[in-house]
């Protein structure tokens, strides 16, 4: 990622690209949808492109992807992925994982509702395997405290559940959503979210279907004596 | 009003504030039965978007992987037969299908922008740009590399025993069910293999895994329902012949309550705010579900059914709070316009107009038209789902210029041309038209933008070619 702190030097002036050749992108007759140029970060694609021309896969072009989503732009999915693979050539996920972790925080706290971003993720997640979880719905939790129906964020939690989840954690989910259903009981994510438990988790977390199914019909009711105008509620009781 | 049971929740202050504002919107602006003030603008909105097409400014970059996307919503709208305005100068067609070329990868598909990796989204939308540049179908495929485009589209499926679904781009984009619907479209738009596309990676059995409790569908399975999802899921599923293995009943039920009681837009999930472009992903919805119930109970058993949802509330939200002064159309009062809602919101209005056959303020446009290019302005939507609900020929339609000596007010006569091949061309005309079949003689030789399809000599008028609910035209076919 790009060192702040000190003067920023063009990247055609950067002595470990030297021997790469830049490559513009190719230009139409009249300009189409085309988007002015930063002079300076520009060029970071140019040299981008290059290297993805060459099918490099190296540190420098590790950090310049890093460089390109932390500056220029973080929905590039071709910039994600090329990264992925230079992750993956470098010594994989594990020898690379802090790295990759900042980077998706601070992606996360400027754009939590970036594609690429939680797909970076999921994959870093499933990489890791089981003991990643908790830290997942840490990670996620956290994007839920600034928006508590983010989108991304649920699924994020489902596949974690899904791929990585101990039965201890699928439980400790529906605590969670009543968390949350405290702050908001009109938050559907979280009504949806009981639905996924309650259906998709394994017996020994949430116990024998008929008791599970007793719980939240009490627990729905109870909500709904608070709040009768609840869409949420009626929906997940049917 | 929202009701909160006096109890407040971020939910409910976010609900009522939007409320207040869109209420206050109505009640200052709007006087009950007043069409008169209600009325598209559409030179702004075309003055808006192709301020879009040529060269947009450095802040853009954030959308440098969705060029694709940024041509098709300019484009998609800019159709002049949908907003009756003169066809841009520049950039010319032939500019914009050289973009659209220069982002198609080697081994097949297209990328938001040249060099990026092939991307189901961008290659829908490069498909869709490529129909619309009014491109004849001999010319389209010089530019589609069809063969590598499908087997694109199978690497990017997920075969069912790992979870099916598909994948985005390669080698590991995320998977969920725009994918499905993207890929589907393009196939139906290129004349390529739908059901191996499907078989492939289980797409009937995952869209139906992605309905969720509430009857819509979500991105992945077990994702809350959302209007998005539910539109592309519904209509991957519509295009396979196989929609009614949703649950197509619970469907309907969650999308009629996603509309505002009071602002009349749909919003995208329960308990959410409501946005504009949920007018198409919502609003489109409708037409889908009446044309495959017809297809499964018969269409007399439909007899009098009322409109699923309410058309003229959705059409005054869009008018009245979505529709920008100064050209372009947003998510809702307070937010600015951009291009995506433009698209959207403009593609849920006709949707509307042409589901319901109402048409909120149709006597009027601002620009002095006639009346009836308010019904011409609700023309099919590009979905390639929408024309498999409204089975007619692929098709797409563009102005051609007036001859100054004509005595009408109307400002463009539509062109339309069938894709079969050997159809001869037709033209709409308004229905007072009939009348005048002298001056036919006297139409242009040629179409500005295809250059091909008129030929001089006597014109036919075919009465039953009024395919569009509040038809008041007639076709034209010239023999």
């Amino acid at each position: 990622m790009a060192d702040t702190s000190q003067d920023f030097q063009p990247i055609g002036e950067r002595r470990e690209w030297a021997d790469v050749q830049p490559r513009a992108l190719p230009r139409t007759p009249q300009p189409v949808v085309e988007i002015g140029r930063d002079e300076l970060l520009a060029e970071l694609m140019d040299y981008f492109w290059a290297a993805v021309a060459r099918q490099e896969l190296s540190e420098r072009v590790l950090a310049l992807t890093g460089e390109i989503i932390a500056d220029l732009n973080s929905s590039n999915y071709s910039v994600w992925e090329w990264r992925w693979r230079c992750v993956q050539a470098l010594g994989g996920v594990q020898a690379r994982v802090a790295e990759e972790k900042a980077l998706t925080r601070s992606v996360a706290t400027a754009n939590p509702k970036n594609y690429q971003l939680w797909n970076h993720r999921r994959r870093l997640a499933l990489a890791l395997g089981p003991g990643q979880a908790e830290e997942e719905l840490a990670f996620s939790a956290a994007c839920l405290e600034h928006d508590a129906k983010n989108y991304h964020a649920w699924a994020h939690r489902q596949a974690v559940l899904q791929h990585l989840g101990e039965p201890r954690l699928w439980a400790a989910e529906l605590a969670y959503t009543e968390r949350l259903l405290r702050q908001d009981v009109r938050n559907n994510s979280a009504w949806n979210q009981r639905i996924f438990v309650l259906r998709g988790a394994p017996a020994a977390a949430v116990g024998a279907p008929r008791e599970a199914y007793d719980r939240e019909v009490a627990f729905a009711a109870a909500q709904l004596r608070l709040v009768p105008h609840n869409e949420s509620v009626w929906e997940a009781l049917r | 009003m929202t009701i909160d049971d006096s109890l407040q929740t971020t939910t409910s202050i976010d609900q009522a504030e939007l409320e207040r504002r869109v209420a206050h919107i109505y009640a200052t602006e709007y006087a009950d039965g007043d069409e008169e003030g209600l009325s598209l603008n559409p030179q702004q909105h075309i003055k808006y978007l192709y301020g879009g097409l040529g060269q947009l400014p450095s802040g853009f970059i954030s959308l440098d992987a969705s060029r694709t996307w940024i041509c098709y919503w300019v484009t998609h709208r800019c159709r002049p037969a949908l907003l009756g305005g003169p066809v841009p100068q520049a950039p010319d067609r032939d500019s914009i299908i050289a973009f659209i070329a220069s982002c198609q990868h080697p081994e097949g598909g297209f990328g938001g922008g040249p060099y990026q990796l092939a991307h189901l989204a961008p290659t829908y939308a490069a498909t869709v740009c490529l129909q619309l540049a009014c491109v004849p179908p001999p010319a389209r495929a010089a530019v589609v590399d069809r063969p590598k485009l499908l087997s694109f589209l199978l690497r990017m499926c997920v075969p069912a025993e790992q979870g099916g679904g598909m994948t985005m781009h390669e080698a590991g984009g995320e998977v969920d069910v725009r994918g499905c619907y993207c890929a589907l479209a393009a196939c139906e738009m290129l004349l390529l293999d739908k059901s191996a596309v499907a078989d492939a990676c289980g797409m009937v059995d995952y869209i139906c895994r992605c309905q969720s409790h509430e009857g819509g569908i979500g991105g992945e399975p077990w994702n809350e329902a959302h209007g998005g999802y539910t539109f592309c899921g519904l209509a991957a599923a519509a295009l396979l012949g196989k929609a009614h293995a949703l649950d197509l009943d619970r469907l309907l039920r969650w999308a009629v309550r996603c509309q505002g009681q009071v602002e009349g837009g749909f919003m995208g999930r329960t308990n959410k705010l409501v946005d504009g472009c949920y007018s198409f992903w919502q609003g489109g919805v409708f037409p889908l579900l009446v044309a495959l119930l017809k297809e499964q109970q018969g269409a007399a058993a439909l007899e009098g059914l009322p409109l699923l949802y309410d058309a003229a509330a959705l059409q005054l939200w869009l008018l009245k709070c979505c529709q920008m002064p100064r050209g372009g159309l947003r998510d809702k009062p307070g937010k600015p316009a951009d291009y995506y809602h433009t698209c959207y919101c403009l593609s849920g209005l006709s949707c509307s107009q042409h589901y319901s056959g109402i048409v909120l303020g149709g006597a009027q446009v601002r620009d002095g038209s006639m009346g009836v290019h308010r019904t011409m302005h609700g023309m099919l939507c590009v979905s390639a789902a929408w024309q498999h609900a409204f089975p007619v020929p692929m098709q797409h339609t563009f102005p051609v210029p007036m001859p100054s000596d004509m005595p009408f007010k109307t400002a463009s006569i539509f062109c339309r041309i069938s894709w079969s091949g050997q159809t001869p061309c037709a033209t709409w005309l308004p229905r007072s038209w009939r009348r005048r079949r002298s001056t036919l003689r006297e139409l242009p030789a040629n179409c500005e933008w295809c250059q091909q399809c008129w030929r001089p000599g006597p014109a036919v008028l075919h009465s039953d070619a009024l395919l569009l609910p509040s038809e008041s035209a007639v076709l034209v076919v010239y023999s």
